[in-house]
């Protein structure tokens, strides 16, 4: 397989910035989010949940529940059936359904406080909630484990009986909390390290954190006589959302279609589902639609957070700045099932960098925690957060300018990274050499003021698309995908179909429609959606052109040959080639027919019927993105408080179709990654119950936390992508930890690698001398 | 798979297409199962397949196993 693909550089309208098409509707409420629909005759769900961490479930009491007038239906576990062994089918990586299906409820066990028990169905919230106080469950409470290292004690309680680590050869014949173990290497790591003039070890701990959503999770479902079932919920995937709920539920994926609501953020945290499969089997228990909404405490307490990590990393560096060898051992935790993005962390850790002696490892630990979930760039940011803080020792260790350091060990195209597939054209040195050249790198740093450097890689997915397009009797363009919007993907379809079509983008109405309305969408998420199914859009924009001019060759009684299509309208040739039409290099000749869209539109009943094209494609041309971050901070030696003051993003996007939506992923993942950096965590008591489950107590920046984010898109044209595109959702969040963290410690003169750096953990490194 | 394949990395295989390699590896390599070898995400020529199963390859292709990861 090869690529002859042409890259397009010259644009009418992508790379332009028009108004978003979803702008409005938002600033003025008209947008419905999850929680917004309500149907006639609906049952309002409320889930229990274990005020334990770790017991087994003895029984389950409804009783008393039941009779409370209002009660319409109750659930448990075992009202989903058994899920074996069996894998999900379709799914995009491999999950075990006995890996999922217990987080929507468990069955024999809780296996970390708050998770989903039973669920009652009433015909008000109070009642829901009233009576799922009198569902009796008994409990055999458990020993838990609470964090990684008591899990890896060769005494830890177990979670699974049943888990034997993966990864171990030969395989080990005692269960244990490990579910798997990898480990990647290449060259010779002692020869690396020998080679060495500085060696540098460091241990980094990321906190468990969440996405931070600021829509908790919502839905409403209904069953008909059939037993067909409407979802509308909001999610990154609707398709993920009708797989998910077959699978757990054993309803079959046919007779379910899934709406997505407007999304109020997802960062990941939706590419799965949490109430969707108990709103379905309530709904199709008590015939009436079912409305489940989580509260921000049960979005805390019982979604997948973010699995923090402790990592050890040693990197060895000669005088003049040749990285040798890298070092790393990480330990991931998943929380109470297998879900964590070790693999990415193992694998991507090291990407940036040319060293030819690298050894990556990696355990995934069970815990008795909330199972965990997906967060931009999942694994990595916790990864290169590692790396590239003992990257910045190693090169102020030998006296060199952090981003020099990075320039002489960047990748670049025929490099080959850990993972094994040698990059095509890739923007790293371009992204470090904007970050060097941008003003804020000049700037001088005044008392207690230190700067930060960091760079990060994420691979980028590709995968299933589908589009449809449309167009009405007057010429207006209707673009529907199954891609649920959740970064101005809607702004990209328009802009990408106006390119193909030559039509204004403000007569083109992208929409994300239902499951059963469109081919199958893979969910928005491994930032795919403008490749993919911006892809699909651009092949369906493209077959509907050949149709507009087939039309036209009809009308004018000529080869379609001999029909052009510009700027929305179809031209008769003339013998003018195509290309030097298209280019504008000859004119059209005088006398030549045209006929605009709007025109072949308005009789397209007459010459072959509605004018539409649909594509489907499965995606092979996504590549991976580079980002830089500087970051300048203060901090109050006082207090420990971090104040940051100038923030840098350079970033490649291949193409930016719409730079305004793109500069907003910069921008956001910047600032989540100096939260994390700063102040979130998840903090636990001594009983597995999360202290701070609200935004109170949960700290997320502010707009008054922040300076100005400023963002330098760097375009290095991926070049198996017929306009160049990247995905650029995710990597923007791996390079501010790291550039923060060092940012600190410079500013500080501390050598603190416990995040998150809090005003009372710095201060006391600071004392700490 | 290196756990399955006696510790090497790198395999030259005759096969125009992944069901070809698939056999080929899988009789080279008895422990390697298909499962293992279908899980994985097939890097062809610079091109990263999320699933390859009716893939083919030319006279000199570089494929690459990579593990498949999710995005968020």
């Amino acid at each position: 397989m090869t690529s002859d693909m042409t890259v397009k550089t010259q644009f009418r309208h992508v790379g332009s910035r028009p108004v978003r098409p979803d702008g409005l509707d938002k600033v003025t409420g008209r947008a419905r989010y999850g929680a917004d629909m309500n149907l006639q005759g609906q049952l309002y769900g409320h889930i229990i949940r274990s005020p334990h961490a770790h017991a087994r479930i003895k029984s389950i009491d409804f009783s008393e529940a039941l009779k409370v007038p209002g009660v319409l239906a109750t659930m448990s576990g075992a009202d989903l059936p058994e899920p074996g062994e069996a894998l999900i089918p379709g799914a995009e990586i491999e999950m075990k359904l006995k890996n999922v299906s217990p987080v929507i409820m468990a069955r024999d066990k809780v296996l970390y406080h708050s998770h989903a028990v039973a669920a009652v169905a009433a015909t008000s919230p109070r009642i829901a909630a009233e009576a799922a106080k009198l569902v009796k469950v008994e409990y055999e409470v458990l020993p838990a484990v609470l964090d990684m290292h008591a899990a890896l004690a060769e005494d830890a309680p177990l979670l699974h009986d049943d888990n034997f680590t993966v990864g171990i050869d030969p395989p080990p014949e005692k269960p244990s909390n490990v579910s798997v173990q990898i480990e990647m290497a290449k060259g010779d790591l002692e020869a690396g390290f020998a080679a060495a003039d500085v060696v540098i070890e460091r241990t980094v701990n990321v906190p468990m954190c969440h996405q931070a959503y600021i829509e908790p999770h919502a839905c409403v479902a209904k069953a008909d006589e059939k037993g067909r079932i409407d979802i509308w919920c909001t999610t990154q995937g609707p398709f993920v959302v009708r797989l998910l709920v077959a699978e757990i539920t054993g309803i079959p994926q046919k007779d379910i279609k899934v709406t997505a609501s407007e999304i109020g953020g997802g960062f990941g945290g939706k590419t799965t589902v949490y109430i969707e499969p108990v709103a379905a089997v309530l709904a199709k228990k008590s015939g009436r639609p079912v409305k489940i909404v989580m509260s921000r405490e049960e979005v805390f307490r019982a979604s997948g957070p973010v699995s923090d990590s402790e990592t050890r990393v040693k990197i060895g560096a000669k005088k003049d700045g040749t990285i040798t060898a890298i070092d790393s051992d990480m330990i991931m935790n998943t929380g109470a099932y297998s879900a964590s993005a070790m693999f990415a962390g193992v694998l991507f850790g090291t990407a940036p960098y040319t060293a030819e002696n690298i050894r990556s490892k990696g355990r995934e630990v069970l815990t008795n925690l909330p199972r965990v979930w997906a967060y931009r760039a999942p694994g990595a940011p916790q990864a290169l957060t590692a790396v590239e803080c003992v990257v910045s020792e190693l090169a102020a260790a030998i006296g060199m300018d952090p981003i020099e350091f990075r320039l002489k060990n960047a990748v670049q195209e025929g490099d080959v990274p850990l993972y094994g597939m040698p990059f095509s054209a890739v923007g790293l040195k371009e992204c470090l050499q904007a970050a060097k050249d941008h003003p804020n790198y000049q700037a001088a740093l005044g008392e207690n003021q230190g700067r930060g450097v960091a760079c990060a890689f994420w691979i980028n997915a590709g995968m299933q698309s589908s589009a449809s397009i449309h167009v009405t009797p007057d010429g207006g363009i209707s673009v529907m995908t199954g891609s649920p919007d959740i970064g101005g993907s809607r702004a990209s379809m328009a802009l990408m179909a106006a390119e193909v079509l030559g039509v204004p983008v403000e007569t083109v109405h992208p929409a994300v429609v239902d499951t059963d309305s469109i081919g199958f969408c893979d969910g928005t998420g491994g930032s795919r959606t403008t490749l993919a199914t911006g892809g699909a859009v651009i092949q369906a924009a493209e077959k509907l052109v050949e149709e507009l001019r087939r039309r036209a060759a009809a009308a004018w009684s000529v080869s379609i040959d001999d029909v052009a299509w510009l700027d929305g309208k179809a031209v008769e040739r003339c013998g003018v080639g195509i290309d030097e039409l298209i280019e504008g290099t000859s004119p059209v000749k005088d006398g030549a027919k045209v006929l605009t869209l709007a025109e072949i539109a308005l009789t397209a009943g007459a010459t072959g019927g509605p004018l539409t094209a649909v594509a489907s494609l499965h995606a092979h041309n996504s590549a991976p993105s580079f980002a830089v971050n500087v970051c300048d901070v203060e901090v109050d030696p006082e207090t420990g408080k971090v104040d940051v003051l100038r923030f840098t993003c350079a970033q490649d996007a291949g193409k930016a179709i719409h730079p305004a939506y793109v500069e907003g992923q910069m921008q956001g993942g910047a600032v989540q990654g100096i939260g994390w950096a700063l102040n979130e965590e998840y903090l636990f008591n001594a009983d597995g119950v999360l202290d701070n489950a609200g935004f109170l107590d949960y700290r997320i920046p502010v707009a008054s936390d922040l300076p100005m984010i400023d963002t330098v898109i760097v375009e290095v044209p991926n070049p198996l992508h017929p306009y160049g595109v990247r995905g650029v959702g995710e990597v923007s969040i791996c390079p501010p930890m790291p550039a923060v963290v060092s940012a600190v410690n410079n500013a500080a003169g501390t050598l603190l690698y416990d995040l998150p750096m809090s005003p009372p953990k710095l201060l006391a490194a600071i004392d700490a001398g | 798979m290196q756990r399955f394949t006696g510790g090497a990395r790198e395999v030259e295989v005759e096969a125009e297409d992944f069901p070809a390699l698939l056999a080929e590896l899988c009789r080279r390599f008895p422990d390697l199962g298909e499962d293992t070898v279908r899980k994985q995400s097939l890097g062809i020529d610079g091109m990263l397949i999320h699933t390859p199963m009716l893939e083919t390859f030319g006279q000199d292709s570089q494929l690459v196993f990579v593990t498949r990861i999710a995005g968020g």
